[in-house]
């Protein structure tokens, strides 16, 4: 046996041990310590409700195994880890794991089969060879990193590669295996038949005996925590067993998991007789979903976690947010107004039950319980209020305004018109009362009334704000008094059509109102904002709002509680893309829904909410009081890492964490060190994400940023999922990181990098040549089209010789044969008139046949004049024009005064116009003669770049009017010739001063 | 009008029944005899120098080598030839070229006989008609190349009077009333304007044709 100094030791050390625990317990009593547990099974995705061990894995997965393979939980999904990628898809059945102190976690398998897997999802190599093939049952690492498996009959050890086996020759106790553990200190201890036992010197040494003894569970130091029987009791390497007591109420329990949490309260779960938490002083029963617990485990965050036989997966923690009901045995009992006396005490009005009973009711030792039942007032009051003095004010739903005084009731003041549904005292001593339709005050002993505007139906808000104003709302009317003055606000806020049923001053001067799917609208210096879902606000209708000292806002409305920080609201207002990181509670506390309170009997009931000097939250809900202790939240130690899960490509995987095979051509992103590589014809691009904080997984936000393509950060959205579209090729890199609430953001993102590589067009080479070809193409169509208009010119031109080779022929022709005849005829005729003997009548004839024959001769030449291309030039048509001119009129004895430009261009002109202006001048010279009586002409030409200009002016008698039709037909015959060369003709006669005619002929400007 | 030796004439012309015909009109007029008749330049070439004519009829237009050409030739090798040009109507350029060539002036090929004789007679006692467009031809000729002109080949001030009033389109007879001077000194003074052209032309017009004989 141990010696005297020894049990002296082991005296003063239970003695220390029982002092620590009983401080712990009178700390912990200061406040009433509420667990509670939330449950997730098969319809949350588990495949068994039967949850056998637990472990949190360095990553931050929960490992819960089921009967049938493996699982991993991230708080709010659970899926399938591919054992069969580690060992033979038959062999999924897991005895038991252990997740060691170097990262390293440990499954043994049914049959045997050991697998070590690294942080890196690779296997530590174990030396299957020389192990049991049977089934390890206990797992356990020792201060050498050594790993023990205890199997039915025999434990192993596998040191450096080594196996050592401990049979019953090492000191291994007969009997049945019941657990194999290693406590703080890095003992191994183990529990077999009626013995404990701890290695010591290469065997193992049974230090204790004690029947029914089942599970052991490791403490800090080297003593172990044992259950045998009902009875808890602590265990150290000496042998000594120190009886904590029994499991009250349970004769024969027995002991199926045993777990020492962080803060050294021992969770005892048992085989069909639920779980029990031993805090030192004594045992509290904890609710779980299922009474037969199979495995228990704490996390990083200081949650427990049960696995249950047949309830599945339960975690239990400290809430900080209660739901209290009433009890008075009506059908429905609901608090819906609240206040705080001066003494910290608190009061509300609660309704109870049809027909409608309006109870005073106070928070005695964490109950509501009803008060001054046999008051006369008893069974009306329909709110409470306390002003700055604490003084506890009532309204009844006769108009009665009560006070509460020296443990009585007392009648201050009666109403006129029905209940009262609001109490709000002033700032300045006054008491509001607000009725369905009417705003009175209760000043200096007085009731007075505010008119209020005849379209207010039914008041459904009211507050007073830090000025002293007081807000009131009716459905979509907001009025401010300010004491004097009833001032409507409606016309700047945007409400129209919706019932405003809270009115909420922050100490910033914001004037926050809700109601009618508004979300929240701020009124702040004349300006009104709203913020609903689309920001991130858990809820549109809000009905009760109340600020913490934290700058939380908490707010009750249709789809339950939450907080959001003050300064995310008023940065929301201001920034619609800002998303706000709001906090929610009620689902994850195991509480049912939580529907802010519709009052009843009054339209409205204030106040129904309240910041309690403790410092609690109050709201009040349809299935209760809901208190919130913001000392109690569970804090964030350390901020969330986010951890990428899969990368979907058009819906198929490319990447996962750690759950392909190493057959398949997916990536793992637990060891991926290298950009994955996109083709370019992708559609869609998929990142599964998550992070962990099982205190409250549904309060977790993220935000991502695909670096290559976003500006900045998307914000702050619950989803767990980032979907992409094409990505043109570059370089990308996908970020995420989380928080909790107002917390911090992860410290460093999880990320991926991949490429998306180009199109073959989309290369540079390919561009280049593309480039190259549009280039080349556009010179073969430039080539094309300049050969074709050139070929046209040349044909043109071909045509136009061919044209001038015919007008030369012709004028030859012309000229020679009929001009030739011509001119011997004439002459033939002139010397048959100078021969003798022909009398003078004859030789008139001769002479005029003459004349004829020569002036044919003459139009004969003329017209080959015209013929012939050689003549389609200004300057012949000017010279030719000219020399007309004079000749004509010097035979008529006109003198003719030419004034011809020095130079006159070889332009071409066209034989249309050069006929036309040809004959339009003989036709005037013809007049000038026939008509003018003139002595002289002037024929001015003058050229410039596109016009040709001739200007005949003789000194004739001039005319008003055209003399006779002929002269009449000709210059409309001029007129017409100049028009159908795109000319002008000018005519300008005065009787006695001349004629003037200007002939005008333009064309386009020659370059 | 028998003492003195008639006026003797070459017609170099293509067209046979002009070149008849002409020749008939000139054979029946008084001191005029037409000598020879040629077809085309190169058998006028080849005979003409022999006749030593006083007047030659040149066609303008000849197949093979032109009038213009053969003109300068004849005027090289006779230099007291002289030269009208028959044309069928007025080009100014090419009447121009031949005055340049060494022709004297130019007839229509429709000028009635009479004055076809008149304008031979004329030409034989040194008469040069000038029309408008020549006038200004020659006008313009000297002015472009007044600067390289030695003082015997410029034009006097009465002949720049005289050729600017023809310029205008003045007939001979109000020019002579205008200038105060007979129009037998108008004829003179063309005269010399036609002898400086030649002396003017004769360098580049043996450049311009001969060079290449």
């Amino acid at each position: 046996m141990a010696s005297p100094a020894i049990q002296f030791r082991r005296f003063f050390l239970a003695a220390i041990l029982i002092c620590i625990l009983r401080c712990a317990d009178t700390l912990a009593s200061t406040d009433t310590n509420t667990w509670f547990t939330r449950s997730w099974n098969t319809y949350d995705g588990l495949l068994n409700d039967q949850i056998g061990a637990i472990a949190q894995g360095r990553d931050g997965y929960l490992w819960v195994v089921p009967p049938v393979g493996l699982m991993r939980f991230d708080g709010v999904n659970f899926s399938r880890f591919p054992l069969e990628n580690y060992t033979s898809p038959a062999d999924n059945h897991i005895g038991t794991v252990l997740q060691s102190r170097a990262g390293i976690f440990w499954i043994g398998m049914y049959g045997g089969t050991v697998i070590g897997l690294k942080p890196d999802f690779t296997t530590v190599t174990v030396p299957q060879a020389n192990l049991p093939k049977s089934t390890p049952f206990g797992l356990a690492e020792d201060q050498e990193g050594s790993l023990w498996l205890a199997y039915a009959n025999v434990v192993c050890r596998i040191k450096d590669g080594h196996v050592a086996r401990y049979a019953t020759a090492k000191g291994m106790p007969i009997g049945q295996f019941h657990s194999l553990i290693s406590d703080g200190a890095g003992n191994i201890w183990l529990a077999k038949g009626n013995q404990i036992c701890v290695f010591r010197d290469d065997h193992f040494e049974q230090i204790a005996t004690q029947p029914e003894v089942r599970k052991l569970a490791a403490t800090p130091t080297n003593a172990v925590w044992a259950i045998a029987g009902a009875h808890l009791l602590r265990c150290d390497t000496s042998g000594e067993l120190l009886d904590q007591g029994a499991l009250p109420g349970i004769a024969n329990a027995r002991g199926a998991a045993l777990l020492e949490d962080d803060s050294g309260a021992v969770w005892i779960g048992t085989d069909g007789d639920g779980l029990f938490r031993f805090d030192g002083n004594g045992f509290e029963k904890i609710e779980t979903s299922y009474p037969s617990i199979l495995g228990l485990a704490e996390d990083g965050e200081g949650n427990i976690w049960a696995g249950t036989f047949g309830g599945g997966l339960d975690r239990i923690s400290l809430s900080a947010v209660r739901l209290e009901t009433l009890e008075v045995g009506g059908a429905l009992e609901r608090v819906q107004s609240i206040c705080e006396d001066a003494n910290g005490g608190l009061w509300g009005a609660a309704y109870s039950g049809f027909p409608y009973r309006g109870l005073l009711v106070s928070y005695v030792n964490g109950k509501w319980t009803p008060a001054f039942t046999n008051s006369p007032f008893s069974g009306a009051m329909t709110c409470v209020a306390a002003d700055n003095n604490g003084a506890v004010w009532i309204g009844t739903v006769d108009g009665k305004l009560l006070r509460l005084k020296d443990q009585g009731l007392v009648l201050v003041q009666s109403t006129p018109d029905g209940a009262i549904s609001a109490l709000q005292p002033s700032s300045n001593g006054d008491v509001w009362i607000i009725g369905a339709q009417r705003l009175q005050y209760f000043h200096d002993g007085q009731l007075r009334e505010v008119q209020l505007p005849r379209q207010i139906r039914r008041i459904s808000a009211a507050t007073e704000d830090a000025a002293g104003n007081l807000w009131l709302a009716a459905w979509d009317i907001v009025l401010r008094f300010d004491g004097t003055n009833i001032i409507d606000e409606s016309p700047h806020l945007p409400i129209a059509g919706r019932r405003v049923n809270t009115l909420y001053e922050t100490p910033d001067g914001s004037m926050w109102m809700s109601g009618g799917g508004l979300g929240l609208l701020r009124y702040k210096n004349g300006r009104a904002d709203c913020i609903g879902t689309g920001q991130g606000l858990l809820d549109d209708y809000i009905a009760q709002i109340v600020i913490d000292s934290h700058g939380w806002l908490w707010c009750a409305g249709d789809h339950g509680i939450f907080k959001v920080q003050l300064h995310e609201l008023e940065e929301a207002a201001q920034d619609h893309n800002f998303h706000l990181r709001p906090v929610a509670y009620g689902q994850n506390e195991g509480l049912p829904s939580l529907a802010a309170l519709v009052s009843i009997g009054v339209p409205f009931a204030l106040p129904h909410s309240l910041y309690s000097h403790d410092r609690r939250v109050w709201l009040l809900t349809k299935m209760g009081v809901v208190a919130a202790d913001p000392k109690l939240l569970p804090a964030v130690r350390v901020p969330p890492s986010a951890l990428l899960t899969r990368v979907a490509m058009d819906g198929q995987i490319i990447a996962s964490y750690a759950e392909a095979a190493p057959t398949q051509t997916v990536a793992n992103l637990a060891t991926l060190d290298q950009p994955l590589q996109l083709p370019p014809s992708h559609r869609h691009l998929e990142f599964d994400y998550t992070a962990f904080y099982f205190s409250a997984p549904e309060n977790l936000r993220f935000r991502y940023q695909l670096t290559g393509f976003d500006t900045g950060w998307i914000d702050g959205t619950a989803d767990r999922h980032a979907d992409y579209s094409r990505l043109t090729p570059g370089n990308y890199q996908f970020n995420v990181e989380a928080c909790v609430g107002d917390g911090p953001w992860s410290i460093g993102p999880a990320t991926v990098s991949f490429t998306v590589a180009p199109f073959f067009w989309q290369t540079w080479w390919f561009r280049l040549s593309w480039v190259l070809l549009l280039a080349l193409a556009g010179i073969a169509i430039v080539r094309y089209i300049f050969v074709r208009r050139l070929t046209a010119q040349m044909r043109q031109l071909e045509q136009r010789a061919a044209l001038d080779r015919e007008r030369t022929r012709i004028a030859r022709d012309l000229h020679d044969d009929l001009g030739g005849s011509l001119n011997l005829a004439a002459l033939t005729l002139d010397m048959t008139q100078r021969e003798q003997g022909m009398g003078e009548s004859l030789n008139g004839k001769i002479r005029h046949c003459s004349t004829i024959v020569r002036q044919a001769a003459k139009s004969v030449d003329e017209i080959v004049w015209a013929i012939n291309p050689r003549n389609d030039t200004f300057r012949y048509l000017v010279d030719y024009l000219s020399q007309f001119a004079v000749e004509f009129l010097q035979a008529a004895d006109i003198l003719c005064l030419v004034e011809l430009p020095d130079e006159i261009p070889d332009w071409e002109t066209s034989p249309e116009a050069r006929h036309n202006l040809l004959l339009v001048v003989k036709e005037a010279l013809n007049n000038i003669v026939r008509h003018a009586r003139a002595t002289e002409v002037c024929l001015r030409v003058t050229i410039s770049q596109n016009q040709l200009n001739i200007v005949i002016q003789d000194n004739g008698r001039g005319f008003e009017n055209p003399p006779d039709n002929t002269t009449c037909d000709g210059l409309r015959n001029m007129r017409q010739r100049m028009e159908e060369i795109g000319g002008r003709f000018e005519l300008d006669s005065r009787p006695g001063a001349g004629t003037r005619i200007a002939l005008l002929y333009s064309w386009p400007l020659h370059s | 009008m028998t003492d003195f030796m008639p006026i003797t004439i070459c017609i170099v012309e293509d067209n046979a029944d002009i070149r008849s015909g002409v020749a008939r009109v000139l054979n029946q007029a008084p001191g005029l005899s037409c000598v020879s008749t040629y077809a085309t330049a190169e058998a006028a070439l080849r005979d003409l120098p022999d006749q030593k004519p006083d007047v030659v009829l040149m066609d303008i237009h000849l197949p093979g080598m032109n009038g213009i050409e053969c003109v300068a030739k004849l005027k090289a090798r006779l230099p007291q030839l002289q030269v009208l040009m028959l044309t069928r109507y007025e080009q100014s350029d090419q009447i121009f070229d031949s005055i340049r060539a060494g022709a004297s002036g130019y007839l229509l090929k429709y000028t009635p006989a009479e004055e076809l004789v008149q304008a031979v007679e004329q030409v034989h006692a040194g008469g040069a008609p000038m029309t408008m467009q020549i006038a200004r031809k020659v006008i313009t000729y000297f002015h472009q190349t007044q600067k390289s002109a030695s003082e015997v080949e410029k034009l006097t001030p009465r002949e720049k009077e005289v050729l600017t009033l023809l310029a205008k389109g003045y007939p001979y007879k109000k020019i002579a009333s205008d200038l105060g001077i007979a129009i037998g000194t108008l004829r003179v003074h063309l005269r010399a304007v036609y002898d400086k052209l030649h002396v003017h032309c004769r360098t580049e017009a043996a450049v311009k044709y001969l060079g290449r004989g």
